[in-house]
């Protein structure tokens, strides 16, 4: 009994892992046909323009005021707690290297990619789910109108176009933000602080955070589109996509931060 | 007006990237990147703590970094230090170029002209590095405190020599500790071990027996001379009444004395009085003696006396 409890869990697992290997291998020749798209000049045209503009609308320019509200927040508590603390214990010259490194480089390309992810992500999974249970993916095809060109690039440019540029916004606030605290709380002049975050700030940094943008922008769009095309021909199929896809962006999102966590001080030392 | 979509985008790509380039500028414009630099060699024996990208510092504030490292001919290494032309005024002939080890912490590139009236220093010319090395420093100050201790490890290390010794001192005292402890767990006790034999033991406690005997009879004698000498009918209490009515009989005894006393002073002044009548008498016989020699010298009753010759 034991004997073969034991061995249902052992197939349980292999079976787990061999899908888990699956899906990565999926995904990954998915990831490889999006990016050869990506470079791929004929597969650009007025039609992939328009929703390409579009899909920026919608990701990057209708959350403004959400995004900015919350970058302004979360800036001035991240700020206000980095600040405070340093201060307390009398290490407030790491202000400036903390500011850049920390809240620059790591909080606000995270910070972004969660609020994309959160609004976008869910939104482009189900829609695309929609679309293949009304066969809408299948119309397209008969119409032989390539739906990598016409819909998931345009997204994918979109959500790599609309998480970078989110990320330099969300980078200028808290530059501003810091300011204004340290004017206010810390009495640091404007000189002082901009010298601090000068002395701090290195190109390969905010190349790396520019990268690590990118990267966010790319699966967090790429893994809903894929779970999405993986929706059967029943409604209820669509909300089981949704929650793959959403659960799979999310994993996703750490592995990269993980990976840039380990993967861009080892390039620095190299450059 | 009402903007379209493609309006909305296009404004907000361009202001975006128009506010990450100002940005990026104005940092690249602050960090020199678009200003000209004057490169300085220096040389150094080793290239131990050296990394290019390292800061130079000048009185705290960096001024440079290192932007190549190589190895000479001579088997010296070359340190290519790139310094922003609106810095490079403080590279003198006489800088000395310091690379400097802390003991806790990495190296740190550093500057020091003491002349800044002295030439400007030639990008063609060698500095020679000069290494301040805290960790040697600090191993110095130690190597006293190390050879101290290497001697006191020596030592111990003899002491455990001795004590390992199966003829040392310490084996012996252990030898004969264990003969004591032996010794002692035949006997019976202690007394016995160091009296010999149990007749001995059995003498001992019989003379104690006979000290307790003889202490409780002098502690009946002290009790006894106690109650004589101190009791209500004792010694001392009669004495003490017989001192007192001594006392009192001294008080009468001295106005006895002070009677005499008196009436020795009366006595004394009776005395007085015969002086007086003793010194009125002897005026008297003068008077008469010179009366008498008077009588002689006017009337000669008297012979001369004479020699009478053979």
């Amino acid at each position: 009994m034991i004997y073969s409890d034991m061995l249902y869990f052992v197939e349980n697992i292999g079976g787990k892992g061999l899908q888990s290997a699956l899906s990565f291998k999926d995904a990954m020749s998915f990831s490889y046909l999006i990016l050869a798209r990506l470079f791929d000049r004929r597969a650009y045209n007025s039609a992939v323009s328009m929703v390409l503009l579009n899909q920026i609308y919608f990701t990057a320019v209708q959350i403004l005021p959400l995004f900015l509200t919350a970058a302004i927040c979360l800036s001035i508590a991240f700020v206000g707690i980095i600040g405070e603390y340093l201060l307390s214990i009398g290490l407030f010259s790491l202000f400036g290297p903390l500011l850049v490194n920390f809240m620059i480089a790591e909080i606000a390309p995270f910070a972004t990619v969660l609020l994309i992810a959160l609004r976008s992500s869910s939104a482009i999974n189900a829609e695309i789910a929609v679309m293949k249970v009304n066969k809408e993916l299948n119309t397209l095809e008969v119409f032989q109108i390539d739906i990598i060109n016409y819909l998931f690039l345009p997204r994918v440019i979109a959500g790599i176009v609309s998480v970078v540029l989110l990320t330099c916004l969300f980078a200028v606030v808290i530059v501003v933000c810091g300011l204004i605290y340290s004017g206010f709380f810390f009495n640091m002049s404007a000189r002082d602080y901009i010298a601090t975050l000068l002395e701090s700030a290195g190109f390969f940094d905010l190349i790396a955070m520019t990268v690590k943008s990118a990267v966010f922008g790319f699966f967090i769009v790429m893994i809903p589109i894929r779970h999405g095309t993986r929706a059967t021909d029943e409604l209820t199929s669509i909300p089981v996509a949704v929650r793959h896809g959403m659960v799979n962006v999310f994993i996703a999102i750490v592995i990269i931060e993980v990976l840039s966590l380990v993967v861009t001080p080892m390039i620095s030392k190299l450059i | 007006m009402k903007l379209k979509v493609e309006h909305k985008v296009g404004i907000f790509i361009i202001a975006t990237v128009l506010l990450a380039l100002a940005g990026l500028a104005y940092m690249a414009y602050k960090k020199g990147v678009f200003q000209a630099e004057t490169t300085y060699v220096v040389s150094s024996r080793t290239g131990d703590g050296l990394s290019v990208g390292m800061p130079l510092y000048f009185s705290g504030f960096k001024i440079g970094k290192v932007k190549e490292l190589e190895l000479s001919e001579e088997g010296l290494v070359m340190i290519r230090i790139s310094i922003p032309d609106n810095h490079a005024k403080w590279i003198r002939s006489d800088s000395k170029f310091l690379l400097e080890k802390p003991l806790i912490g990495a190296a740190r590139l550093t500057v020091a002209t003491k002349n800044m009236m002295s030439a400007p220093l030639s990008p063609q010319t060698a500095a020679v590095l000069t290494e301040v090395n805290d960790i040697n420093d600090a191993i110095q100050r130690v190597q006293p405190i190390l050879d101290q201790l290497a001697a006191i490890t020596e030592n111990v290390a003899a002491l455990t020599n001795r004590l390992a010794d199966p003829q040392g001192e310490m084996t012996k005292i252990l030898k004969h500790s264990e003969k004591l402890t032996a010794s002692l767990s035949a006997r019976d006790s202690l007394l016995e071990m160091a009296l010999g034999d149990r007749k001995s033991v059995r003498d001992f406690h019989a003379s104690l027996r006979n000290t307790r005997q003889i202490t409780d009879q002098v502690i009946v004698l002290l009790r006894k001379t106690d109650e004589d000498v101190y009791g209500k009918d004792g010694v001392l209490p009669m004495v003490v009444k017989a001192l007192r009515e001594l006392a009192a009989n001294l008080v009468k005894t001295g106005a006895t004395l002070d009677n005499v006393v008196k009436i020795t002073s009366d006595a004394a002044d009776s005395t007085k009085d015969l002086k007086l009548l003793r010194s009125d008498i002897d005026s008297a016989a003068n008077s008469l003696n010179r009366l008498l020699d008077e009588l002689n010298r006017k009337m000669p009753f008297r012979t001369e006396p004479r020699i009478e010759l053979p």
